[in-house]
């Protein structure tokens, strides 16, 4: 898994560099979370603290751009004093606090859906990657740890308002992160609000 | 290609303070909150069968060779045992009767002690300084701290009660097979009367997480 989410990233690159590109693109940007599926059994609460960073450089067609993005997710519920009945292994109860350290690296392909110069541009945004995840479960005096790589996945929709230089983005992304080792399925949804910068 | 990396030069410090960091809970604010029970039983083991135990009047104490056991808390592990296995309709018989019980109730402590301690290290975080020039050499490996102690140590206990119930009436083979087990840990800080109150409460929590036991 790793090395396929390397030669994803490098090949990413390489594209990237070697596309003619007419114009580059720095973004950063804030993410507030709300879990899904079967990560919601292990986080139920909206996460606030979700950060993106991203390079893009657009394609001669000036409609699409690729490039790459690292982000940052972190995830926290405490549970409270909780009973879990543990299949064909008992019952357990205790105060419980799980958590969660995402790490994201993905190669990112934009589609702006008019053209880049007009004052508000709508787009759909495609990544896929890797991230590494460090799950955790305190309870009494232990912790349980679940961590590793495993791929990632996201899709966005959105809007960029501004000018040529610099813009204002407001999207609504979902990632995908599928169970790996001892980690849960992990996929959640997301409000996005971020900078860029042309140049 | 070199133009394009210089102009994205200003997400580098960003990106790579977000991934050099990580972040984690607060601490929890009662010494009950890191209190847990576990229980377990023989799937197959019919506690309908049940009507009568022998509890015994005191808590065997897992302690090294050399240490003295801690009595203090055995009478409250050992009253809210009884009030529990009555509560269950079950009979406590005496050890030195003529009847055999169907089970044998027994209750277990220990404690540990858990010592750490820590070095405060500013040049992990900012790496060794170069120096200011006027302190040739550099300050590398090798050098180490003038100060009376950097270190800084902390110790906590936890205690654990185990409690079985046994069926003597299947022994075999050299084994006591154990029909149900409760398990309570926590930390073993703050006045007796408080940890002998959470010692009552988790051992009724063993009971109430044990609806079958009925």
């Amino acid at each position: 898994m790793k090395k396929q989410i390397i030669i994803l990233v490098i090949a990413s690159l390489f594209f990237t560099y070697s596309s003619n590109a007419q114009s580059k693109v720095g973004e950063f940007s804030w993410q507030t979370s709300l879990p899904a599926g079967e990560f919601k059994d292990f986080i139920e609460k909206v996460n606030v603290l979700g950060l993106n960073f991203q390079g893009r450089w657009y394609l001669k067609n000036n409609r699409t751009s690729i490039g790459g993005s690292m982000s940052f997710f972190y995830f926290q519920d405490k549970k409270g004093k909780t009973t879990v009945e543990i299949p064909e292994s008992g019952t357990f109860t205790g105060n419980i606090t799980n958590f969660t350290n995402i790490y994201g690296l993905q190669a990112i392909i934009q589609q702006d859906l008019k053209p880049k110069g007009e004052k508000s541009v709508p787009f759909i945004r495609a990544g896929v990657g890797g991230a590494y995840q460090d799950q955790r479960t305190y309870t009494g005096i232990y912790e349980i740890k679940n961590d590793g790589v495993q791929f990632m996945a996201n899709a966005e929709a959105g809007v960029r308002i501004g000018d040529r230089y610099k813009s204002i983005v407001l999207a609504a992304t979902w990632h995908y992160l599928p169970a790996a080792g001892d980690m849960v399925n992990t996929s959640f949804f997301g409000i996005k609000l971020g900078i860029c910068y042309f140049n | 290609m070199k133009s394009k990396i210089l102009n994205l030069c200003w997400l580098l410090p960003a990106a790579l303070t977000m991934f050099l960091s990580s972040c984690r809970p607060g601490e929890l604010d009662y010494i009950e909150d890191y209190d847990i029970v576990y229980t377990d039983y023989k799937k197959d083991f019919d506690f309908n069968t049940v009507n009568t135990y022998f509890l015994p009047d005191s808590v065997v104490h897992v302690v090294p060779p050399g240490e003295t056991a801690d009595h203090r808390f055995d009478a409250q592990i050992l009253s809210t045992l009884k009030t529990n296995l009555d509560a269950l309709g079950w009979t406590r018989l005496s050890t030195g009767g003529a009847t055999a019980a169907d089970v044998i109730v027994l209750p277990s402590a220990n404690s540990s002690t858990y010592t750490s301690c820590a070095s405060y290290c500013w040049y992990c975080y900012w790496g060794w300084y170069p120096g200011w020039g006027y302190y040739p050499p550099v300050w590398g490996n090798g050098w180490g701290w003038g100060y009376p102690s950097s270190v800084v140590c902390s110790s906590y206990s936890t205690g654990t009660v185990v409690v079985n119930i046994t069926a003597p009436k299947l022994a075999g083979n050299n084994t006591l097979p154990v029909a149900w087990m409760g398990i309570l840990n926590g930390l073993l800080e703050g006045s007796d009367a408080s940890i002998n109150d959470r010692i009552g409460k988790n051992i009724n929590q063993m009971f109430i997480q044990s609806p079958y036991l009925k």
